[in-house]
């Protein structure tokens, strides 16, 4: 077990066992997907239309942002070419869809659908469109298992949404993330966004993690416990995305 | 020259088909007792009733080997399950050789004794240190695996009355 623990020796037979895990991960999506596809066949023309209408009006909406965000991206681009500050936000994605199951032997896991055959790999960021989700730990033929930004084992460099103050935050294994040891002499206020740093080189700069609930001062008053709760759950959405190396 | 037959072949196919259903009962989120830290120990109830019952009369070496199974489908450390399995036998043993337990209360508690020895020892040998774990959870889990250890329990009866 020592020796599992050190080496991942469990993880390496894992991905090369799949075939016995796959027909599970099937059975149990079996019903969800049998009900989805029958709720496809029987809806009816109105409800399309009406789906329709609503994605119409969200595309209009996004096109309006996007004509904005173009404007802004010519400025940063002109200012950071001025500055020379290297662009570090170019970044490929790849769209997955969580699965069941939700819990493993008593662990609670996030499965996507897609793995190693689709150019994923352990350690790439998982997010959604409300922030950070997690990071690949597992990465099968076709499944990988994603370690949430809650879990205890989950740590990621931050900074501040102004671009202040670079800090390590991690999972407090309940529904929270925290910042141990923050000085006491840095402002910080409750509603204080986080967002990832990047030095890491393994998340973009900017995504969105999550913002200051609670301020705790330490016993010595020399530095401050934070308690921050992420902008989204894992299962606020289905879809999610995955980011690949930099282009 | 006469053979010695160790299990039956039913026996065998109860065994493979409660493996299967507890294989896809440990991957389903059950309402209440779904949550972390609650969801019961469907494998270890499971492994306690064959052991308890003699189901098949598995061997420690067999034993050892589903355990290392368990641990590749469901388990976070190659051998985890292996030695739970493994010390449960062995307290098993142990209690067998020492007190004759013929009603149903005395097994029961022997399935309490086991469950609680296994599932003290999954605590310890858990990858995730948590040495200070929530004791009321535990309880919780420990109550619900019990009540599914008795489920399977009257299961297998069932199943020898039928077969």
């Amino acid at each position: 077990m020592g020796l599992d623990h050190r080496k991942g020796i469990h993880n390496k037979i894992k991905e090369n066992s799949n075939f016995l895990v796959t027909p599970i991960i099937y059975i149990l999506n079996l019903p969800k997907n049998i009900s989805e596809s029958l709720t496809d066949l029987f809806k009816s023309k109105s409800q399309l239309f009406k789906k329709n209408q609503e994605l119409e009006d969200k595309i209009i909406e996004l096109s309006i942002e996007n004509q904005r965000l173009i404007l802004i991206q010519a400025e940063n681009k002109q200012l950071r070419k001025s500055m020379k500050i290297s662009n570090s936000l170019d970044i490929n994605s790849i769209g997955a869809e969580i699965v069941l199951p939700r819990v493993n032997n008593g662990r609670e896991i996030i499965l996507i659908n897609k793995g190693r055959n689709d150019g994923l790999k352990i350690g790439q960021p998982v997010i959604n469109n409300l922030g950070l989700i997690g990071q690949i730990i597992f990465s099968g033929k076709s499944f990988s298992e994603v370690n949430p930004i809650t879990s205890k084992k989950y740590i990621v460099p931050a900074i501040f949404e102004k671009g202040t103050d670079n800090i390590i935050i991690r999972g407090n294994g309940d529904k929270y993330l925290e910042v141990t040891m923050f000085p006491a002499h840095r402002e910080v206020n409750i509603g204080s966004v986080f967002m990832t740093s990047g030095i890491d080189s393994l998340y973009p700069k900017g995504i969105k993690i999550g913002q200051v609930i609670k301020i705790t001062p330490q016993v010595n008053n020399q530095f401050n416990h934070l308690l921050i709760a992420p902008f989204t759950t894992p299962m606020a959405y289905s879809q999610v995305r995955v980011f690949q190396d930099k282009k | 020259m006469i053979k010695k037959n160790t299990y039956k072949r039913s026996d065998a196919i109860v065994f493979c088909i409660l493996f299967l259903i507890t294989l896809l009962l440990s991957r389903i989120n059950f309402p209440l007792i779904g949550t972390d830290g609650i969801m019961p120990d469907y494998f270890l109830a499971l492994f306690v009733s064959l052991i308890a019952t003699r189901l098949m009369k598995i061997n420690i070496y067999i034993l050892f080997l589903l355990g290392l199974l368990i641990d590749l489908l469901a388990g976070e450390l190659i051998g985890q399950y292996g030695l739970v399995l493994i010390i449960i036998y062995f307290v098993n043993f142990i209690l067998n050789k020492y007190f004759l337990l013929q009603t149903s209360l005395m097994q029961f508690s022997q399935n309490l004794v086991l469950i609680t020895i296994g599932l003290i020892m999954l605590l310890i040998l858990s990858s995730s240190y948590e040495l200070t774990t929530n004791v009321n959870l535990l309880g919780i889990k420990w109550i619900v695996t019990c009540l599914v250890c008795l489920l399977y329990n009257q299961i297998i009866k069932a199943s020898r009355h039928r077969i």
